[in-house]
């Protein structure tokens, strides 16, 4: 990254701009991920296990500190997106405006959902077409085929949800949606491989020994539990057999570590948000990663 | 104003710590007010009021009125490839009828596991969870705190059938002669188990972050199965009110989360061996069940309208995008 | 996972819970070389609690015939087996690691709780089968072979011998560690593991995790029962005692003898509290002469046994750990205490906590083993827990002339 908080004050008036919303969203990426492991994973599997008076009082202090880092990551969500709808209002150019236009979308929808305006089922759809729009927007080069990948799976997953929402019995074609999203999902870092490329043996055999622990994981006695979290956590209902999960966790590991790194806090908070419609703080921080990885790539393509 | 704000912006310093006010005053503000910003945002499943009273026979025409809602349940335990049916969703119905609610499971499973007679043999079962009344202000994403508990309706297909002595259930079993056969004797029964009194096809069971199920002291929900055609059609009903705390409550006009659970019995499965779902919403509403869908036609219209112009915006930019590229700016 | 002491494998444990802090624990020894398989035991137990319906495969206590025998069939071989895969060639004992915390040595395998995969069993084990729980007395007196020469100590050629089987009441039941419902409890005064039959939802975690598979399933209660070890007896609460403990129905059944059981005193480690005078403790800690069943399964079973001597060693250590050899060797060859210790077997039906010995005359020699062993006549006392002399018996069982009766169907 270039050294861009010392730039000429006046190259900023025009297109260039600093990494304004990409520090605040790397801490919202920390605490989401944070929030995910205290509260989604710990305290949500915790009250499945029976009780073991040992484990009683770290189950409190996590419980505890998993309310804690939820109410930052809220706040950290608001204000992040608020820092991308100012930073895209400030840049003025179509990526900026694209950014403020559909986080201001989003942001009418989660309001509007909170406080009970409407029926739920329009705000759905409208932070479906929010988040797409986002991911196509965010399109173009090598990344296409990831977020082809990924927008299938959010539409389907989701769309599964919300078609049910405007009254339509989804059927046979609902665990078709399912199974297809949850494929388009195991896709993703398969695409994202292709793109990024990762070379190094050091690194494929780090990332290959990270997809056989998934593929014993997920064979293993645990993989209940796994495909539990999966659905609760990601939206995947875990249909497929464990070596697929294997390689996309091996795949997904070399292309992260390959990847570069302007993408690595974008790609922590689409893991921290999963796939499809949970509620608004999680579809926040898929906004949010996707409103980063936009204003991000304008960036790039300014500084050449 | 632009400038000024940009300029702002643009010291490292200055936004650093404008963020970090922002967000501790947000944070702070949520926090004291006790506000979540967040709401739950996914299946809805809604129980409208039904004119006819649709009992405990999931095959009653009232059910064909019902929107389902299908819920999908994390994979099971068939995962070696080897195939069998796994249960990946299950099909919710909800309707009320004069202050009582109905919930209507249906779910495919190739067998019929109704008994628990031989030691090795499980029998199939549903479970509907719901946050307790004391907890319903929890989001969903949040469940399983200390102190918020949950209320269970389990249901188990062995319950359905008569609890059969060794000599009816065996028909070339001989016995000579029991000497008593008072509850006493059926020690689980003296000592008040439910399943051992067979009292009901339906225990209703409250559960506390990392306690232990226990049946609750109000046993009021009741409900039915029926096996055909391959799938298991399972209707619990419980009238809204309670007094108990620890219970779930309803009212027209309320919303809840819920969640499912189904456990397949030829494959080994009880206790936490089981297909669940996620939480998801439960909607009661004050007004009839009409034949539709839950939402009136103009909501679709603008629901349909919403995404197709968003979605537009976004093709457009990623049109715009994808030429950008190729012109190679 | 809490880590234990487990003194039969001289090492820690993993185990799901923490020790309790002591107290009495049920134990017994039930000596192999006397039983003559006549099933009174078992009919004692049936008949007075598993005598109603769906009960009619449930047998609380059972004498199966070894090798073969085994009820549920095989239930020893398949575990064993599990074991086996789960730990290939690794459960083998270190003999030479003994002291008085490790009497037997050290185990170097894998118990049943470390070889659980934790996630869907907290102890390896298996479900049997209805089948499996039918024919409880197949494959009795069946000898692995004829001993065509004739039968030698200390190996016969064609051997079998008796296995009397009641729930351990372990020290660390995987009944208790499996059941997801903690439906089962170990009681502090007596260390008796009883399921509470209330809050059982017949889910058989316990069935499937009980090496000894001593929890079975009761079908018209859906729910599952094991032995009590008749605990109002233990308790004192049978009117007969007048509030003093009194032995379990099976032990006080016993026609050959061959069973003594008490209540030893436990600390907060699981280990015994030293209690010389305890007829249980001198027979397991001091001579060493009862050996817990499968030891390597890792539950720290209460029910020892004194091994049977004409037994090949190799299966014997199999069953019995390593304190095999030398607990045959202490029973072939008893010391004046122990020939003293072992005429309590079965002399009262109170619990016996203490013992005390008068020397009494030599009256006799025998040889054994090439050398000639001298023979007194003592007497051994036995106190209830009140310290009250509840029995006394001498080594050379008295001989009472019956007076001559005069009627006819006089026997
Ligand atoms: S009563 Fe005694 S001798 Fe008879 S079978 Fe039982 S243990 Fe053996
Ligand atoms: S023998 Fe089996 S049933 Fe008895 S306490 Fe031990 S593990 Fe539990
Ligand atoms: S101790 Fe009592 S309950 Fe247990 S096997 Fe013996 S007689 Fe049966």
């Amino acid at each position: 990254m270039t050294a861009v908080g010392r730039a000429p004050r006046l190259a900023i008036a025009g297109r260039t701009a600093a990494p304004r919303g990409s520090e605040l969203a790397g801490a919202l990426a920390v605490a989401a991920l944070a929030e995910l492991l205290l509260v989604r994973v710990g305290s949500r599997t915790a009250i499945h296990i029976p009780a073991l008076p040992a484990l009683r009082k770290p189950y409190a202090l996590m419980t505890e500190a998993g309310d804690v880092v939820l109410v930052l990551a809220q706040s950290l969500a608001i204000v992040t997106l608020a820092a991308a709808a100012a930073e895209g209002w400030l840049r003025g150019d179509w990526r900026g405006r694209a950014v403020m236009a559909l986080t201001g979308a989003f942001a009418v929808a989660a309001t509007a959902i909170r406080f009970g305006w409407g029926p739920p089922g329009l705000w759905q759809w409208a932070t479906l077409a929010t988040v797409a729009s986002l991911a196509a927007a965010s399109a173009g080069g090598r990344r296409t085929p990831a977020l082809a990948c990924f927008t299938a799976a959010w539409l389907l997953i989701g769309g599964h949800t919300a078609i049910q929402s405007l009254g339509v019995a989804p059927g046979e074609a609902g665990r078709w949606m399912l199974w297809l999203g949850e494929a388009a999902a195991l896709a993703i870092p398969l695409a994202a491989a292709v793109a990024v490329r990762p070379r190094g043996r050091r690194r494929w055999f780090a990332a290959g020994a990270a997809g056989v622990a998934a593929t014993a994981a997920m064979a293993g006695p645990s993989g209940w539990t796994l495909r539990f979290l999966t659905l609760w956590n990601l939206g995947l209902a875990g249909t497929f057999p464990p070596f697929a999960y294997g390689i996309a966790v091996a795949t997904g590991a070399a292309s992260f570590a390959a990847a570069p790194r302007s993408v690595w806090v974008p790609v922590a908070l689409l893991a921290a948000s999963g796939l499809g419609l949970h509620n608004t703080y999680q579809s926040a921080l898929a906004v949010a990663a996707l409103a980063t990885l936009l204003l991000a790539q304008g960036r790039r393509g300014a500084a050449q | 104003m632009k400038g000024l704000f940009a300029a702002v912006l643009q010291s490292r310093a200055w936004r650093f710590w404008l963020g970090a006010a922002a967000v501790l005053t947000i944070a702070a503000l949520l926090q004291w007010t006790d506000t979540e910003p967040a709401e739950t945002q996914n299946l809805t499943l809604f129980a409208y009021e039904a004119d006819r009273d649709p009992g405990l026979d999931p095959g009653n025409s009232v059910w064909e009125r019902a929107q389902p809602v299908q819920v999908p349940l994390s994979g099971q335990a068939a995962t070696y490839a080897a195939g069998g049916g796994s249960v990946p969703v299950v099909s919710v119905r909800a309707v009320h009828h004069k202050g009582t609610l109905y919930l209507r499971l249906e779910w495919d499973d190739p067998t019929a596991d109704t008994s628990s007679y031989r030691p090795e043999d499980f029998a199939d079962a549903a479970a509907v969870e719901f946050p307790a009344q004391a907890a319903t202000t929890v989001p969903s994403f949040c469940m399983g705190q200390p102190g918020a508990g949950v209320n269970i309706w389990h249901w188990r297909a062995d319950s359905e059938q008569v609890l059969a002595l060794p000599t009816e259930h065996y028909s070339n079993a001989v016995v000579d002669w029991y000497p008593s056969t008072e509850d006493l004797f059926f020690t689980a029964r003296a000592a008040g188990n439910p399943y051992a009194l067979n009292a009901s096809p339906v225990q209703n069971l409250v559960a506390q972050a990392f306690g232990t199920l226990t049946p609750a002291a109000e046993q009021s929900v009741q409900g039915h199965g029926v096996y055909a055609n391959g799938k298991w059609q399972v209707v619990f009903a419980r009238p809204f009110s309670t007094s108990d705390p620890e219970l779930a409550a309803f009212g027209p006009g309320t919303k809840t989360d819920v969640a499912f659970a189904v456990w397949d019995g030829s494959k080994g499965e009880r206790d936490g061996m089981k297909s669940v779902s996620q939480f998801i919403t439960l909607s009661i509403s004050g007004a009839p069940l009409a034949g539709g869908g839950p939402e009136d036609w103009p909501w679709t219209v603008a629901a349909i309208a919403l995404f197709l112009g968003l979605s537009a915006i976004g093709l457009a930019l990623g049109w715009y995008g994808y030429r950008e590229a190729r012109m190679g700016r | 996972m809490a880590t234990v002491y487990n003194w039969h494998l001289g090492r820690e444990m993993s185990y799901p819970y923490q020790n309790g802090p002591g107290g009495w624990q049920f134990a017994a020894v039930f000596n192999t070389n006397r039983c003559i398989a006549c099933q009174t035991c078992t009919m004692a137990c049936k008949s007075t609690w598993t005598f109603s319906p769906g009960q009619e495969l449930m047998w609380w206590n059972n004498v199966e015939t070894k090798p073969y025998g085994g009820y549920p069939h095989n239930w020893d071989v398949k575990i064993l087996e599990l074991l086996e895969k789960a730990n290939p060639g690794g459960q083998v004992w270190d003999a030479t690691a003994k002291s008085d915390d490790a009497p037997y040595g050290r185990f170097e395998g894998k118990t049943i709780f470390e070889a659980a995969d934790g996630m869907t069993q907290r102890a390896l084990g298996y479900l049997p089968s209805e089948e499996e729980w039918k024919g409880p007395n197949n494959g009795e007196d069946v000898a692995t072979g004829w001993s065509a020469k004739g039968a030698e100590l200390p190996e016969h050629a064609g051997w079998f011998f008796y296995l009397q089987r009641i729930c351990n009441h372990c020290t660390y039941p995987a009944c208790l560690a499996a059941c997801p419902r903690q439906a089962i409890y170990k009681r502090q005064e007596d260390g008796i593991v009883l399921i509470d039959q209330e809050r059982c939802r017949g889910y058989r975690k316990c069935v499937e995790a009980c090496p000894y598979k001593k929890a079975m399933y009761r079908p018209t209660t859906r729910t599952s029962e094991k032995c009590i070890a008749c605990f109002p007896r233990v308790e004192g609460s049978d009117p007969l005692t007048q509030g003093e403990p009194m032995e379990t129905r099976c032990m006080a059944t016993c026609v050959g003898k061959i069973r003594l059981q008490g209540l030893v005193r436990v600390d907060e480690t699981g280990r015994w509290v030293e209690d010389r005078q305890n007829p249980i403790y001198y027979l397991v800690h001091v001579e060493k002469v009862a050996l817990p069943l499968y030891p390597q399964f890792g539950t720290q079973p209460n029910v020892y046994y004194i091994p049977p001597r004409w037994v090949p060693r190799a299966y014997l250590r199999q069953m019995f750990g390593p304190g095999v050899d030398h607990a045959i060797e202490r029973y072939t060859n008893p010391s004046r205490e122990l020939l003293a210790v072992l005429q309590l077997f079965r002399v009262t039906q109170r619990i016996i906590f203490s013992y005390a010995i008068e020397p009494g005359p030599k009256v006799g020699e025998v040889r054994i083993n090439g050398t000639v062993r001298e023979i007194f006549n003592d007497t051994v006392i036995g106190y209830g827990r009140d310290g009250k002399e509840i029995v006394r018996v001498t080594v050379e069982e008295p001989i009472y002339e019956r007076p001559q009766r005069k009627t006819l169907n006089s026997i």
